[in-house]
């Protein structure tokens, strides 16, 4: 196994890990959770970025790709991670 | 045209004598007009659509029988107008189904190809825009009808409009398979990529059937609005690529030669 | 772990370029559906917890380690690909569609679940949704299952093995993987 493949096998694990994290935090208080909870919110769509920046960087190897390609993604994410998150707090106050 | 140009070189700088000029020696002149015919036709489609009949963005599915035979009667004349350009119009589509298939004919695949994707464009005149144009008018011209009837015909013009997609995503697929095939480079990888957006929007459609407020109606977010953008974004690439490919062109059957720089 | 940074001349665009345009529209189209989902939901926040309830948050989370496990599982692939192992590439590349039939399989046990417990697309909005958002993405997967096709094609044979194309249907298929991250996210666990 090459320093390339266990660095794979190490961020599947992380991967699936977060994942088990997010699952928990969904399941954690049976079916009483399913009220509104801002916390749950922002830390699952803060893993689910956290995931896909790793999945881009990682998998899709952006991590050697030109430094623009990497501005256009992280901008892409930042943007899309920020709006879904200020819809839900502004629909949250109103 | 006056025959300013009978020498073959370089053409006269009066207009109307640079046109008469590529009118008898430029041997793209055909493709060139089946272009413009492509352009205007999408220009004029643009303004009788969402200028004149009001048919896009399209009007809420959710209405009373009133409220659309008041839609009837506010957009009478537009209706009409609109409608009578289409009809006598309609037929130019031909030049960019026309257009499309050379594209492929020059492509190293199948000839094959070239004729599917005309047959089944010819069809597509039919569900994208004639039967709403003719439902449409029919309602415009019949004001005296049964207010039930003139809501038939406002819903079956529009399902028809947005939600008949079949002939366009089989279109696109074979446009797509035959990029993705070629060795000539006539068209870029992307673009056959591109096809893929565009075909998955012809499915995307589909929930308007179901719904009548929402996002997937017919006037929804997602069922007409993200769609109608992508399919905006398509036509442009395509647009742009016909242009470059006409540019291109050698005649030959052979890979097509890349752009100079800038011509 | 190593942690090499690439210094500038060894910056290199992954597969083709072509496939990164389509990602990018791909994004901005998914981002409209979920940007669409959660202006419709902070419309009314009962109805969609209340129709969350009835999600399996074991499925939800089943679905994502498949996906995250194929995902892994083609990257080891391209990258015995580098290194001339074509005969574990293929078996990689074919263990990441098997994974992808299992996502497809037990999306369609999810489903036909929620219908027999008298949820469907028409149900209410949130199931709308839910159906849309899952129903397009397992569309990708299918066609994510042509790329893989391809690129096992080009493994099969000496003549053909074009690194580019093989990094291109992995690219493909990484998208599919994090496209479902943000899906599982806004579907299953948000509150």
């Amino acid at each position: 196994m090459g320093m390339t493949d266990k660095r794979l096998a190490a961020v599947c694990l992380l991967l699936t890990g977060v994942t088990l994290l997010s699952w928990w935090l969904g399941n954690s208080h049976g079916h009483h959770a399913f009220t509104l909870n801002a916390g749950i919110t922002l830390g699952v769509i803060l893993i689910a970025a956290l995931k896909v920046r790793v999945i881009a960087w990682e998998f899709m190897e952006l991590k050697q790709a030109p430094l623009k390609m990497q501005r256009v993604a992280d901008a892409a994410l930042a943007f899309i991670i920020t709006v879904l998150l200020t819809l839900y707090f502004v629909g949250l106050s109103a | 045209m006056s025959a300013v140009a009978s020498e073959l070189a370089a053409p006269p700088a009066s207009l109307v004598g640079r046109i008469g000029w590529h009118w008898k020696h430029n041997p793209k002149i055909e493709l060139w007009i089946m272009w413009w015919a492509m352009v205007c036709f999408y220009q004029l489609f643009g303004v009788v659509f969402a200028l004149m009949t009001r048919v896009m963005p399209p009007p809420a599915p959710w209405w009373d029988q009133a409220r659309i035979v008041q839609w009837f009667n506010d957009n009478h004349y537009g209706l009409l107008w609109g409608f009578g350009i289409i009809f006598l119009v309609a037929g130019i589509t031909a030049s960019m189904n026309a257009l499309i298939a050379y594209s492929m004919t020059r492509m190293s695949v199948s000839r094959a190809f070239s004729y599917i994707y005309v047959a089944i464009y010819s069809l597509a005149t039919l569900p994208g825009m004639l039967l709403t144009a003719i439902f449409l008018t029919v309602g415009a011209l019949r004001p005296d009808r049964d207010p039930a009837v003139i809501s038939w015909l406002y819903d079956a013009s529009f399902t028809a409009f947005v939600g008949t997609m079949g002939v366009f995503l089989i279109g696109t697929s074979v446009w797509m398979l035959a990029v993705l095939l070629d060795k000539n480079r006539v068209f870029p990888l992307w673009f056959a990529y591109l096809n893929i957006c565009n075909l998955l929007t012809e499915i995307v459609v589909a929930p308007m059937w179901i719904f009548k407020e929402g996002p997937f109606a017919w006037n929804g977010i997602i069922a007409f609005w993200v769609d109608t953008l992508v399919f905006v974004v398509y036509t442009i690439a395509f647009i742009t690529l016909l242009r470059r490919l006409i540019v291109r062109e050698d005649f030959g059957d052979g890979p097509l030669p890349e752009l100079e720089q800038r011509t | 772990m190593s942690t090499i940074v690439a210094t500038n001349a060894e910056r290199s665009v992954p597969g083709q370029i072509d496939i990164w345009y389509f990602v990018l529209v791909e994004v901005v189209i998914f981002s409209s559906y979920f940007i669409t989902y959660m202006l419709y939901r902070i419309w009314d926040p009962a109805l969609y917890l209340e129709s969350q309830a009835h999600l399996s948050q074991n499925f939800g989370a089943l679905n994502t380690v498949i996906l995250l496990v194929s995902s892994w599982l083609i990257a080891r692939g391209v990258q015995a690909a580098r290194e001339q192992r074509y005969e574990s590439a293929q078996n990689l590349v074919g263990m990441t569609i098997l994974c992808g039939v299992l996502f497809i399989i037990s999306k369609l046990f999810e489903w036909s679940s929620k219908i027999q417990q008298g949820f469907e697309f028409s149900t209410n909005q949130f199931f709308s949704f839910y159906y849309f958002l899952t129903g397009i993405h397992v569309l990708h997967v299918l066609i994510g299952f042509v790329f893989l096709s391809v690129v096992i094609y080009q493994l099969r044979s000496p003549q053909r093995r074009s690194i580019k194309v093989i990094e291109s249907g992995a690219i493909y298929w990484h998208m599919v993987d994090f496209l479902w991250v943000i899906i599982f996210a806004l579907l299953y666990v948000m509150r």
